[in-house]
């Protein structure tokens, strides 16, 4: 009898002690693993400011917009359209554009991963383009050394685009940055 | 052990025709794209026959990829990308079913072949360059001179412009290549684990409950993988078009 009782009481402090945990969990966010692991608050990819950057670019660019009649005449469906959506989903629109967009990009070694293939792509286009340059020219090792080493400088600009870091280049450094 | 490299083997079903000497042959590659297609084709235009206003689950489906590539579309190629929407809509689609059909066991990944992701990664590179100097001419030169550099250092910048632009196909498709090659690979390798050590007997069959639970986990981590991959590939084209529709930025 006592043992069930105290099983009983062993088993309700467990329980309450679980919900509590379960109420901590869900309150404070993660303080362990990689921060934002699954897209927690706080946490924007720096890819997400670029994009949001680039698509204020684009509804600003829209006035100056040319080409053939054709294509005018396509965008400006595409736009009458776009409005009368709009109009529709006026409320989801609003509350999209004011809550900060979750980035799908959870897996913090698909970033790693896309960073490092940026990098190795760049000495690679370099190294290749210096090899096809030393073949046809004749300029036995030259090409091959100053294009491997510009193919690095690539790599290493691809790696800071696609990381969001501003490149150098003055202060604002957001020219190289938008695109 | 069974050959972890065995899943990626190219065979012939049958042969269509020759080109200049070369055969043209119907691979298994060729039949999983069919099914990949055929699958994509079923789901969009099956449950988009009858349509109706309040979605059932498969038109629901639909309607979410729609969506959600329009989305990602729009919030980084600007309005005006959606000219480009069939082109993506396409690639992210196909991309996605290929890795998921891949996923099955017994099936061909046909992404796992860098001359598959390379012929997407170069389609849009060219879809790029041809945009790019249709719409803007001379002006889309300009993506190789960033503004506000200074002269005696434009010449350097230039060529590293042109190198990093050049570079971009080869990750594009390196990345998704890699990633579908090395995740297969680590689950046939675990997986043959599993029957190596259930040949030791009961010992064997304990300890074989660890590879067991790994391959498990892989296969779910290989889902988002496959996901997440598509979806790079995806946004990383809309940011490309986003330079042939606004280059020099």
């Amino acid at each position: 009898m006592r043992v069930s009782t105290l099983n009983a009481m062993i088993f309700i402090k467990f329980s309450v002690a679980c919900a509590a945990a379960r109420i901590l969990d869900s309150d404070i966010p993660p303080a362990y693993g990689p921060r934002g692991f699954w897209g927690g608050e706080g946490y924007s990819h720096p890819l997400a400011a670029w994009v949001e950057g680039m698509a204020d670019d684009a509804r600003d660019e829209k006035g100056s917009e040319k080409g053939p009649a054709d294509e005018a005449a396509l965008s400006a469906r595409l736009r009458t359209l776009g409005s009368k959506l709009g109009s529709t989903q006026l409320g989801k629109k609003a509350e999209d554009s004011s809550s900060a967009r979750p980035v799908a990009d959870p897996s913090a070694m698909a970033r790693g991963f896309r960073l490092s293939t940026e990098l190795v792509a760049g000495v690679l286009v370099g190294a290749m383009f210096g090899w096809l340059l030393d073949r046809w020219l004749g300029i036995s090792p030259w090409g091959l050394i100053v294009f491997l080493l510009l193919g690095f400088a690539a790599g290493v600009v691809n790696v800071m685009r696609a990381a969001g870091v501003a490149p150098g280049s003055g202060g604002s450094g957001s020219e190289t940055n938008k695109r | 052990m069974a050959d972890p490299i065995h899943q990626f083997e190219i065979k012939k079903i049958a042969t269509l025709g020759h080109i200049g000497g070369q055969e043209i042959a119907f691979t298994n590659s060729s039949l999983f794209m069919l099914i990949a297609v055929a699958t994509i084709s079923l789901l969009m235009l099956g449950p988009t026959m009858g349509r109706r206003l309040v979605p059932g689950r498969a038109q629901s489906l639909a309607e979410l990829s729609y969506e959600f590539v329009a989305d990602t579309l729009k919030s980084s190629a600007g309005a005006e990308g959606m000219k480009f929407f069939p082109l993506v809509f396409t690639l992210f689609m196909f991309i996605l079913t290929v890795n998921m059909i891949g996923l099955i066991p017994g099936t061909f990944t046909v992404t796992s072949h860098i001359i598959v992701t390379a012929a997407l990664s170069l389609l849009v590179f060219f879809t790029v360059i041809f945009y790019g100097v249709y719409r803007n001419g001379f002006k889309f030169l300009k993506l190789f001179v960033p503004s506000g550099i200074p002269v005696y250092i434009l010449p350097l910048i230039v060529f590293i412009e042109v190198l990093s632009f050049l570079s971009r196909p080869i990750s594009h498709s390196v990345r998704l290549f890699a990633n579908m090659l090395a995740g297969h690979i680590t689950l046939k390798v675990f997986a043959g684990f599993i029957t190596m050590l259930g040949g030791f007997g009961i010992a064997g069959w304990i300890g074989a409950a660890l590879p067991l639970a790994l391959t498990v986990s892989l296969t779910a981590l290989e889902m988002l993988v496959a996901f997440l991959q598509a979806y790079v590939f995806t946004i990383l084209t809309c940011i490309y078009l986003n330079d042939a529709i606004h280059p020099g930025h």
